[in-house]
């Protein structure tokens, strides 16, 4: 644009002015300003232009922490720019810096504005160059319009380096700018807004990534070695890095988990001892037959583990218990000995979410007696669990389903026998459910269970009235994903989902 | 019911259902979405259960959910789902 050699300087040149004529206040009145700075500007001669750049620079860095003045600055520049230069409308302005604010950093809203229709395109693809990380396409696009993208970027990096350090530097850096041909200033500029753009890309990142990638992966090689320290008479032939299969892990965690169970009658030391090892479990995966019987020796030496596992529990064990949870239920499977009995356990003694795996091993003496204990403790909560198999085991397992939802909906703590009392309420319920299901679908001359069946069980049953709809009990009662599946949605084309 | 991404943390236990309902009936078909309805039926008996539950707790000063209070609740609502 034939713009864009005037912009550079009118732009700096009315910046300073204005910073230099008038004190920058709130930009409410960007409009009223505008107009009167645009009078006063256009008196300002192009002689000042080039001289005042510097100082503006040096000016925009001082004003810059006072960020609302300076887009009142910027905005008042801005609608003078556009009043000298174009038909810009301080509403076109402000759009404008609506649109960049939002795309670039927070900290240089305006100035970005203030260069043009072209700065803003620039600044959205080199916004998009920061994101992606990509100099090379800046270049093309900073040929385009050089200087503007060099007022822009250097603008923007004197915002962001302001906001992270203190004016000094930021004035030290516009003298840099300036003195620095735009290519490089816009390098400069795009590496700080990349550490910007990184620096804010990293946490949501973390954020998102569910329990393993927040955790340290150093915690678990320090405790390690400082278990290792410690106990130094145990032979850690077992025990190795953090680099082994979580599901070893968990499992060593669930065994440790039982084995603390069953060392419960032991002595409470064991729960650190199984959560120790279970913290490096929840990181890496360990091999289970060494974790066991490491975990074993762990409960055995109870004096000097306690005190590492303690240590060790602690910081784990927030960790841990995510991880564990998680990794629990995948984990109940077990294949080798220990894990076979662990789960069972686990459920005997409904699983506390340990953390570590490992602890140190402790001295082999102790391991001839617990290990003895062990599977007898072990063995007893497995006799529990042969009864009646099948058609007991998947029924109430899917019945303790709707127990959990029961135990949500009451808030009240229950006892155990209230909990078999509601199973067999469940079980009448579910009784009665298909005697009238097929009564209504008999009643219609059918043989399968239509929904009309359903809504009419449901109507009956007062659960759904006039008022409220069979489609409002959907979005009220289950997950948001059941809703494209079961509430019928007309689609483009005379077509409804799901089928009626 | 934590809003799960792609894996649905409170899934309908459909499977369960469907041999349930197999095992009661086994002459009657199920459409495929029904057994959907049927667990929201379930989930809506429970609330009204548990409701009941916690309305008989608290009329006997009790702060713990017992068996007796339970049964006493299940009367009411298995007598209004009787449909």
């Amino acid at each position: 644009m034939a713009f864009v050699p005037d912009n550079e300087g009118t732009t700096r040149t009315l910046l300073h002015h204005v910073l230099e004529t008038q004190p920058v206040s709130s930009p409410v009145s960007s409009n009223t300003r505008s107009r009167s700075l645009s009078t006063s500007t256009d008196r300002s001669s192009g002689s000042r232009r080039d001289n005042l750049r510097r100082t503006l620079l040096s000016k925009q860095a001082k004003t810059a922490p006072a960020q609302p003045k300076n887009i009142g600055a910027n905005g008042q520049l801005c609608v003078e720019l556009y009043n000298i230069l174009e038909e810009g409308t301080p509403r076109t302005l402000l759009k404008k810096i609506l649109q960049t604010a939002s795309e670039a950093s927070v900290l240089v809203p305006a100035l970005v504005n203030s260069q043009e229709p072209q700065p803003v395109e620039l600044q959205k693809e080199s916004k998009w160059n920061s994101l992606e990380l990509q100099l090379p396409e800046l270049e093309p696009s900073v040929t385009v319009a050089p200087r503007l993208l060099v007022q822009s970027r250097k603008k923007r990096c004197l915002r962001v380096s302001e906001f992270e350090q203190e004016v000094d530097q930021g004035l030290a850096v516009a003298s840099d700018l300036t003195g620095e041909q735009p290519a490089s200033a816009n390098k400069s500029s795009v590496t700080r807004s990349f550490n910007l753009t990184l620096a804010t890309l990293m946490p949501p990142e973390s954020v998102k990534r569910p329990g393993l990638a927040r955790r340290p992966p150093t915690r678990k090689t320090i405790d390690m070695e400082a278990f290792e320290e410690r106990l130094k008479d145990i032979p850690l032939t077992h025990l190795s890095g953090p680099g082994k299969p979580t599901k070893s892990g968990t499992k060593s965690r669930s065994q440790n988990t039982s084995f603390s169970a069953s060392s419960m009658s032991i002595g409470t030391r064991t729960r650190p001892c199984t959560e120790t090892p279970s913290q490096n479990s929840c990181f890496s995966a360990h091999s289970l037959p060494a974790r066991s019987s490491i975990s074993r020796e762990a409960r055995a030496k109870s004096v000097v583990a306690h005190q590492v596992e303690e240590e060790e529990e602690r910081s784990v064990d927030e960790e841990a218990k995510e991880s564990d949870e998680d990794t629990e239920i995948p984990q109940r499977t077990a294949i080798s000995e220990l894990s076979v009995k662990t789960p069972e356990f686990l459920r005997a003694k409904r699983y506390h979410s340990l953390s570590q795996p490992t602890s140190p091993v402790p001295p082999n003496t102790n391991t001839t007696r617990l290990p003895s204990k062990l599977p007898q403790a072990k063995r007893a909560p497995k006799r529990r669990a042969p009864g009646p198999q099948q058609p007991r085991d998947p029924h109430k397992a899917g019945l303790n389903n709707y127990c959990k939802v029961f135990r949500f909906y009451a808030k009240i703590p229950m006892e155990k026998s209230a909990s078999e009392a509601l199973v067999k309420c469940l079980d009448q319920y579910f009784r009665t459910l298909c005697d009238d299901l097929e009564t209504f679908a008999h009643h219609a001359g059918r043989k399968t269970v239509l929904l009309a069946d359903l809504e009419l069980l449901m109507r009956r049953q007062g659960l759904v009235t006039d008022d409220v709809p069979l489609y409002v009990l959907v979005e009220r009662y289950l997950p948001l994903e059941y809703r494209r599946l079961l509430i019928p949605c007309a689609a483009s084309g005379n077509s409804v989902f799901p089928a009626g | 019911m934590a809003a799960a991404a792609q894996v649905l943390k409170r899934k309908a236990p459909r499977g369960f259902l469907r041999s349930l309902i197999k095992r009661q009936k086994p002459q009657l078909n199920l459409r495929s979405g029904v057994d959907l309805w049927v667990h929201l039926n379930c989930l809506l008996f429970l609330h009204r259960l548990a409701e009941e539950t916690r309305m008989q707790v608290f009329q006997s000063k009790n702060k713990i959910i017992k068996d007796k209070h339970i049964i006493a609740a299940a009367k009411v609502i298995l007598k209004k789902s009787r449909g």
